[in-house]
């Protein structure tokens, strides 16, 4: 279920960098052959661009596909790893859910004082929203992550090592 | 007594790693408020906000500190407003040039040549200063001073030199006001915060930006755009120094008192309007010294950009409301129109 609503999100994400390119596309060649940008066309990639990064935030997560430095846990014993993942996850949802909360506080006060983009007028709080569920989206997959950690680790001394994001690679 | 003795010790200890006992200055910690804004350290807003600070802490006794963060760097142009109003930030600048929603009808004299100079910009403003008052206060803010940016011109890469040289152009814009006077003369209005600009241009993702000519040399932007054109849209763009009153009633008396107090021993008001004049004439004499091209356009075309700009006041109009329209119309008394 989690994995289905990440690569869905994710998915809208990737059709955000289809929309974008276009529209960037179509605003430089309409600017440098017909002297006619596009009104519009930063705010429309500025917002697209939010899709982009945080709808595809968990399914990243769940794909190993976000920066780890293993430089030195490597190195270190399975069970050793496990325990240390399971104080990364949890200091990860602990970032997580308070980037959330300022996000959504950010949102709301826009929705509050009504306000938009400077240029076409857009309301601001829907792409302002689209942060706070990306984020929440990703807790949920490291949450699920994180009890198969915990399980892992206090299971069979042979299977006590890092899980993936995904319960297919645990 | 042994006990007693092991509970002393371990007190002792305690209190060592707290710290030690707090010393008298430690537990009057000093009332701190935040200021952010978007001008450049050099720039005479910086200069004389850090007088007001520096002047607040000398009459407080070291108990009340303002502390100033130039350029963007608390929060950016658009943040600040929000952070006032949420009390984020205890005081800070309201810019008339950024607004977009909330206060828009603040904007009234920031709208396309409404004013024509510094003088002309700053007669009105004083007469509608009690409706500035009463706008802010709808809002939870206690406005302490009103001043401005000297006159918005256009920075670019190529002359604009007429009406028809707008045609295509991305120009850089920061507020409502802005954006429909670039849409309404043929250019595309692009949004990009002040912070960004040097790069923007340089990068030449605009092909020109709306500021104040005066940033040229404290932002550098000489460096990345080669003509300055002198469009006058607009004569200043007001500025108040407000501060959330929740912040305000919850200060002391004395301390309220020391505020005001200090921004009359600075001249704050005067001074900032002083200085932009000094700043603006600066500027235009130092213009051919770092390499720029100022450009004037003819009074016909001017004439042609006012009488276009009347459907940028339209836009704001529908949009602001009855205080917009009150706004309006005291604006156009005040300038005798």
């Amino acid at each position: 279920m989690i994995g289905r609503a990440s690569k869905a999100a994710s998915f809208l994400g990737g059709l955000a960098t289809l929309l974008m390119a276009g529209a960037i596309t179509s605003d430089v060649l309409l600017r440098y052959f017909l002297n006619s940008p596009l009104q519009g066309v930063d705010e429309i990639a500025g917002f697209l661009q939010v899709l982009v990064v945080f709808w595809g935030c968990a399914y990243a997560f769940q794909q190993g596909g976000h920066i780890r430095v293993d430089l030195v846990t490597s190195h270190l014993p399975g069970p050793v790893r496990a325990w240390l993942r399971v104080v990364t996850l949890l200091l990860g949802l602990g970032l997580l859910g308070v980037v959330c909360w300022v996000t959504i506080q950010s949102a709301l006060t826009a929705y509050r004082y009504q306000r938009v983009s400077v240029v076409m007028l857009y309301a601001l709080w829907p792409a302002m929203l689209l942060i706070p569920t990306g984020l929440a989206l990703m807790a949920v997959a490291m949450l699920a992550t994180l009890g198969r950690q915990v399980r892992a680790a206090l299971g069979p001394r042979a299977g006590r090592a890092e899980v993936g994001g995904q319960r297919d690679e645990a | 007594m042994k006990k007693l003795a092991c509970l002393s010790v371990a007190v002792a200890v305690l209190t060592l790693i707290a710290g030690g006992p707090a010393p008298a200055e430690a537990q009057a910690k000093p009332i701190v408020w935040n200021l952010p804004h978007v001008a450049a350290p050099t720039y005479y807003h910086t200069i004389n906000l850090n007088a007001f600070a520096a002047k607040v802490k000398e009459k407080s006794g070291g108990r009340m500190e303002i502390r100033v963060h130039p350029a963007s760097s608390l929060y950016p142009q658009q943040e600040i407003l929000p952070s006032l109003l949420d009390g984020r930030s205890e005081i800070g600048p309201v810019l008339s040039g950024y607004l977009t929603d909330v206060l828009l009808e603040l904007g009234v004299l920031e709208l396309p040549f409404m004013t024509s100079s510094l003088e002309e910009h700053r007669k009105a403003q004083q007469q509608l200063k009690p409706f500035f008052t009463e706008q802010l206060g709808k809002k939870g803010l206690k406005m302490l001073t009103a001043h401005a940016w000297p006159s918005q011109q256009v920075f670019s890469h190529e002359p604009i030199r007429t009406i028809a040289d707008w045609k295509g152009k991305k120009i850089r814009v920061y507020g409502a006001d802005t954006s429909n006077i670039t849409k309404t003369l043929g250019g595309v209005p692009v949004n990009i915060p002040f912070g960004e600009l040097y790069t923007a241009l340089d990068k030449k993702t605009v092909d020109g930006a709306i500021t104040s000519a005066t940033n040229a040399e404290p932002m550098k932007f000489f460096e990345v755009s080669k003509v300055i054109n002198y469009w006058f849209l607009a004569g200043a763009s007001s500025e108040w120094l407000v501060v959330n009153q929740k912040a305000w009633d919850g200060l002391a008396k004395d301390l309220q008192q020391v505020v005001l107090d200090s921004l009359k021993e600075v001249r704050f008001e005067d001074k900032e309007w002083e200085d932009a004049k000094a700043f603006e004439e600066r500027a235009l004499k130092r213009f051919p010294e770092i390499g720029m091209t100022v450009v004037n356009p003819s009074k016909a075309e001017i004439e042609k950009a006012r009488k276009l700009s009347r459907a940028a006041w339209d836009t704001w109009l529908s949009r602001s409301g009855a205080d917009g329209k009150r706004g309006m119309e005291l604006a156009l008394k005040a300038l005798g129109r």
